[in-house]
């Protein structure tokens, strides 16, 4: 272990300190990578427009589901309590998604975003936000919330197929979403049908 | 010129290169003198240094995406006009700070397509401490240093969709052409690093292969494709995937190959007048056919799958006639499966499967059995192996009191016919014609405190042979804050000896059966740590020990002179693995491996023969013209590696690229790839079926491909 230990600190130190040690060919290789990264920040600054990222417009979306889905009475404590948008593990939106629901209301609901690392059976969420990087937990996260009044959104084909209600597809560079309805009556959800037209796809399509 | 380049012809200069000016960077004479092996070294370093400052340049080159505030209007969009709003393209981050209890590389699918890979063994080669060797038959993966010449590919568990495809005469995973699906099928390839038997069972020895593949709904209609590429190298597959309205997804395709092989291979061994002056001339063709369907309704899906592959063998492995085409082997394997997976009540999930699976290899081998100096007496020896086998494996979970998850499976294996024949022996060399096997496994996932959580799992095992086997491991993962996650894991596994090991033999001319054999283990410890750096990069450090004992080898037995395989042997490994990935808003994405690793016979505390002690791997993708154009680079680096006789392969670069189109006309897709792009000559180490030191590897070669969806 100890000549492991060796080896890695001598490549570590060997990286700190290759200024110092540079031959005339050495240098002359890195000149051009300075070169290759200023070329770089050129080209990288033109290729970003002013488009909105994926998870700014992914949170204007969960913003906007809100109005057009009615929830059961129980799923809160008072008329003025929050509209609560967990976002499962890792949070992509960082802090855009609090940007957008700031000062926003549905009625005399404001917005609240939470992150959670877990769900418990008594979470105060409506909107239930997950990666597809949760892939493996899929299963577990919306066993876990099955049947509970809790909007659940995803990103990701498998999310879909594990019976998530609602899931966002990109798809030429705008954001589709389909709608499991079966799921989300169960549930005890209510999807105005404005929502299911502009949907990509509806399965358990209402009789 | 361009070879006189190429040490100094960095990566990312080469992507400015193609970008902007060809003459920008031009390389002065005076550097093109010499390289020295202190200098090779150099570049290493520096070819290093200057990709972490590439990567960390692209974090610069742009705001951080959680600076940017939300445009106002966003938020007083409606939900029709949200649905017109384009976004930049950004691909998903699908490697994940993970919370599974082992350390994960996903390949995906648009990976496949623009780096331009061709079979697994490409695929699996540009994964972060992977190394493969490839003799021209067959390829062979190794990791963490381990990957001894002359063993069968057998410490890696190859699953597709969950389903193992390791045959069962050799164990042997196979990651070429001998694969059994067309990778352009491939939606994602796991690699699994780790002893993993507690969930898995044999095989799953140093690491996972799980390859998972595209739905009906993905393929959505009629998708033809046409590849042509160096040796008269052609490949045709024809695909049709859907998903009803009714829930039905289906998915069907079949796959064409042929390559006429390198014409001339020379081997220095053989230079002499009676072998062609060591010339193997058109003795290098691959063919090989495939079939895949896949239906899944429901909670029930059937697959089945079936791969036929002739390749030719250029090298006169096995004492063979030198030079001479007939000598070929053919692989044909085949399975089917019915899958079921419901849930039940809540938190109640089933999973089960009822397979069938087949293996055949018919080995051709043109050998001359007179003695020095007699006339010739060449004869064609041919092998005829195979088995076919049915199983079943089964799994509960639930999950309890919230915070656990338990898992409870099983699996039973039935080999209803393994055979060993040989035409000279004109018998089945195995009086076993049948073998079962079977397993219970448990695994246990809960936090116990907050952020700390626990995986631990355990596996009995029962073969026919040698009896049983339990194998536990043991996971903590602790998530001290929200971007970083510690790991430690440890782990066992075993690898049953396989029917070959166990029965072969030519009647005691040269080797005899070994029935007694018993299984070969391994125990590993590794500590992990990921990390998100910022927002576009994510890092990963590893550090491990891992131990093996009873390998099973290959000795002459001193009381008969008569080879036989016995359990001897262990091994030690030692290493750090060291990993950054990023993915930006502009769709330039890449990864950055190092490998660092030490393999040691434990009696002799001699290196292990073919085992790198650096590997390099770095990988980028560069949008060109907006989400139409596309180039995929990718460079890498394996150290000097001891072969056989004692001697050693060169260290290597190997530079790859590939300039990829999508979109430009609806449902095209082209592409056009370079391999080893510096015509660097390289060698992976023989084994001791040949009388080669080391097996030369290809040069630069081209590839056209062009798929087309209706």
């Amino acid at each position: 272990m100890e000549d492991l230990w060796k080896a890695a600190r001598k490549i570590l130190l060997s990286l700190l300190f290759i200024g110092r040690r540079c031959t005339r060919a050495a240098s002359f290789v890195r000149t051009r990578y300075i070169f290759a990264v200023m070329l770089l920040l050129v080209i990288g600054r033109g290729a970003v427009a002013a488009a909105p990222t994926e998870y700014q417009l992914k949170a204007a979306f969960l913003l906007n589901f809100a109005k057009f889905i009615d929830w059961p009475q129980a799923a809160f404590k008072e008329p003025r309590s929050p509209i609560v948008i967990c976002v499962f593990g890792e949070d992509p939106f960082d802090r855009s998604i609090d940007e957008v629901v700031r000062g926003q209301t549905l009625g005399e609901r404001p917005f609240a975003v939470k992150r959670v690392a877990q769900i418990q059976k008594d979470e105060p969420c409506h909107i239930l936000f997950v990666r597809s990087v949760e892939r493996e937990r899929f299963e577990r996260i919306l066993g876990g919330v099955k049947n509970l009044p809790i909007l659940t959104v995803g990103e990701d084909e498998e999310f879909a197929r594990a019976s998530g209600m609602i899931n966002f597809i990109v798809e030429n560079n705008k954001i589709r979403f389909e709608v499991n309805l079966e799921t989300a009556e169960r549930a005890g959800l209510k999807f105005s049908s404005r929502l299911l037209q502009l949907a990509k796809t509806v399965r358990g399509k209402r009789q | 010129m361009v070879r006189a380049r190429q040490a100094f012809h960095p990566f990312f200069s080469l992507t400015l290169l193609v970008i902007l000016s060809p003459g920008a960077l031009r390389t002065s004479p005076t550097v093109l003198r010499r390289r020295t092996a202190e200098m090779n070294f150099r570049i290493v370093k520096n070819r290093c240094l200057a990709c972490l400052a590439l990567l960390f340049g692209m974090t610069l080159s742009h705001p951080p995406a959680w600076s940017q505030s939300a445009p106002v209007n966003l938020t007083k969009l409606s939900l029709e006009e949200l649905l017109e709003v384009t976004i930049e393209s950004v691909s998903k981050f699908e490697q994940k700070v993970s919370e599974a209890p082992s350390s994960v590389t996903i390949v995906t699918s648009d990976d496949i397509k623009k780096y331009g890979y061709r079979n697994l063994a490409d695929i699996l080669a540009s994964v972060g401490g992977l190394f493969t060797r490839y003799d021209r038959n067959y390829h062979y993966l190794g990791m963490r240093g381990f990957s001894r010449p002359g063993d069968f590919n057998t410490r890696f568990l190859l699953l597709v969709d969950g389903h193992r495809m390791n045959d069962n005469i050799y164990d042997q995973a196979a990651i070429g052409n001998d694969f059994i699906l067309d990778i352009d099928l491939i939606d994602r390839v796991e690699v699994i690093r780790g002893a993993s038997s507690s969930l898995y069972g044999t095989n799953a020895f140093l690491g996972i292969i799980n390859v998972k593949t595209r739905s009906g709904e993905g393929i959505k209609g009629l998708e033809l494709s046409g590849e042509g590429g160096r040796f008269s190298t052609y490949k045709g597959r024809l695909s049709y995937g859907n998903r009803f309205d009714n829930g039905l997804d289906v998915v069907l395709s079949g796959t064409r190959y042929g390559s006429g092989g390198n014409p001339t291979l020379f081997y220095k061994e053989f230079n002499s007048p009676e072998t062609n002056f060591g010339i193997a001339k058109n003795a290098d063709g691959e063919t090989y056919g495939s079939l895949f369907g896949r239906m899944a309704f429901q909670d029930f899906t059937f697959a089945a799958g079936y791969n036929k592959r002739k390749k030719e063998i250029p090298t006169a492995a096995f004492e063979t006639v030198f030079n001479d085409d007939d000598t070929q082997t053919t692989d044909a394997r085949g399975f089917v499966e019915v899958k079921y997976d419901h849930r039940f009540f809540d938190d109640w999930g089933f999973r089960a499967r009822l397979y069938y699976d087949h293996f055949k290899q018919i080995g051709d081998y043109v050998t001359n059995f007179a003695d020095p100096g007699d006339p010739p007496l060449i004869v064609k020896s041919v092998d005829d192996f195979g088995s076919d086998s049915i199983g079943g494996e089964w799994q509960v979970t639930k999950t309890l009191f919230g915070a656990h998850t338990f898992v409870l499976g099983g699996e039973c294996r039935n080999v209803i016919d393994q055979k060993l024949k040989n035409s000279d022996l004109a018998v089945h060399v195995n009086k076993q014609t049948q073998s079962r096997n079977w397993a219970l496994f448990l695994q246990d996932e809960f936090e116990i405190i907050d952020k700390l959580r626990l995986n631990a799992g355990i596996r009995y095992d029962h073969y026919g042979t040698f009896g049983g086997t339990i194998n536990p491991r043991i996971g903590l993962i602790y998530r001290p804050l929200d971007k970083t996650i510690l790991k430690l894991l440890y782990g066992q596994a075993f690898r049953a000896p396989n029917v070959f090991e166990l029965y072969y033999n030519d009647g005691g001319v040269t080797q005899k059966a070994s029935p007694n054999l018993s299984a070969e283990t391994v125990r590993s410890v590794e500590l992990s740590l990921q990390q998100f750096l910022g927002f576009n990069l994510w890092g990963n450090a590893r550090l491990y020990s891992q131990w093996i004992k009873d390998l099973i080898t290959q000795q002459i037995d001193p009381a008969d002179g008569l080879l036989v395989y016995r359990n001897t042997k262990g091994a030690e490994q030692k290493g750090m693995e060291l990993e950054l990935e990023g993915r930006w808003q502009n769709g330039v994405r890449g990864r950055l491996s190092y490998a660092l690793q030490k393999s040691e016979d434990v009696e002799t505390r001699k290196l292990m023969v073919n085992s790198p002690a650096h590997l390099i791997k770095l990988n980028g993708i560069m949008p060109l013209f907006s989400d139409k154009l596309f180039l995929g680079l990718e460079e890498q680096f394996t150290s000097r590696r001891k072969t056989l006789a004692g001697l050693q392969t060169r260290d290597f670069f190997v530079t790859h690229a590939t300039l990829f189109s999508e979109k430009i006309i609806e449902g095209l897709e082209l592409s056009a790839s370079i391999y080893n792009l510096f015509d660097r000559k390289y060698s992976d180490p023989a084994g001791p079926e040949h009388i080669q030191n080391a097996i030369r590897q290809d040069g630069r070669s081209f590839r056209f491909k062009l798929t087309y969806r209706f």
